[in-house]
């Protein structure tokens, strides 16, 4: 899980835009700091902030006018749980594996199609469910995918390339918002020093 | 009892559904819903079921034993009135009956909890009219 934290704190470092712009952690920093509630540590939890996030939808046809590369929904997915964690059937299970089967679904790519993600992370825990849920990484195996990938935006499978809510901020209800802005910047190639190499398919959770 | 108890206490959002709860844990019982249609037990108090949405309910007792479902240790409570208390543990106990609670767990370390470890319902007097349920291990 330090990984987590450590690999977004190094996006973070090209968004100049981000609470812990100028503030590298190296994963033994992230090991290092203290328990809020344990397993999860501060440098695992977000750093409340402002901000707000909006994007502009418009027709297909008219969106090659635009001056941006435009970015294409291809599909979506929604699906709650009870508002009570305890009152989970499973609660390793979250509803990001029903939302995600659908938006894949709708989309008729997989997950292994992909090639970034911008995934909501209040705490680090909450990436790592999601590529698991999401079917990236088997169920319980999320440890051994992140000491064998590299999730930077340098990396071969980027993770939250602007340095996520972890290192940018949770800018309140914005906060799920803000990964389709990101999600959407690097797609349309305006990710500046933090731009993926490859940038034609993103899966977002908000 | 302590008799100065200065940290907040529940505060009853829908006082009756929920109050037989608090004055059966005041006589140091523990009591739970359950569906008079569908034989359901659950938690927390409702108006209807979540099973099958009848409003047909009864407060039945339970034996206050169980297992730790899951939990986390606490260092920095959400509500700063706590903090004299930290590190303590936050658990979500699953009953024998069946429901879930989540709870604290008391009388134990707090490297010491483990996932299914049984544990049995203590009850906490933390004022003349407010007793909270609690856990230690069984």
């Amino acid at each position: 899980m330090a990984i987590v934290a450590a690999n977004q704190r190094f996006n973070a470092q090209e968004n100049e835009n981000a609470v812990f712009h100028g503030q590298p952690a190296s994963k033994e920093d992230v090991l290092s700091s203290r328990y809020i509630n344990y397993p999860l540590r501060i440098l695992e939890s977000v750093m409340p902030c402002d901000g707000a996030a909006a994007l502009i939808m418009t027709r297909a046809d008219r969106a090659k006018s635009f001056p941006h590369r435009p970015v294409y929904l291809l599909g979506a997915g929604m699906e709650q749980s009870n508002a009570n964690i305890w009152q989970t059937d499973r609660i390793t299970t979250t509803p990001v594996k029903t939302s995600a089967a659908r938006a894949f679904q709708m989309s008729g790519y997989g997950p292994g199609d992909m090639q970034f993600a911008e995934f909501y992370d209040c705490y680090t825990i909450l990436v790592a469910v999601t590529l698991e849920d999401a079917g990236f990484v088997e169920k319980g195996e999320i440890g051994p995918f992140y000491e064998s990938t590299d999730t930077t935006y340098k990396g071969s499978f980027p993770i939250n390339t602007d340095g996520g809510q972890l290192s940018g901020g949770q800018p309140g209800l914005a906060g799920g918002f803000r990964h389709v802005i990101e999600g959407a910047r690097q797609i349309m190639g305006r990710g500046g020093g933090r731009q993926v190499a490859l940038n034609d398919l993103c899966m977002v959770n908000g | 009892m302590t008799t100065e108890y200065n940290k907040p206490l529940p505060r009853l959002v829908n006082e009756a559904v929920s109050r037989p709860f608090w004055d059966a844990a005041k006589r140091h019982e523990l009591v739970m819903p359950r569906c008079l249609n569908c034989s359901n037990m659950f938690f927390y108090p409702r108006e209807q079921c979540p099973n099958c949405y009848s409003d047909n309910t009864e407060w039945v007792p339970v034996s206050g034993k169980g297992r730790v479902y899951s939990y986390t240790v606490v260092y920095q409570p959400a509500n700063r009135a706590f903090q004299e208390e930290a590190p303590y543990i936050y658990a979500i106990v699953q009953l024998n009956e069946g429901p879930r609670i989540p709870t604290n767990l008391l009388e134990c370390e707090i490297d010491g909890v483990e996932l299914e470890m049984p544990v049995e319902v203590v009850f906490d007097d933390v004022t003349d009219d407010v007793t909270l349920v609690k856990f230690k291990p069984a």
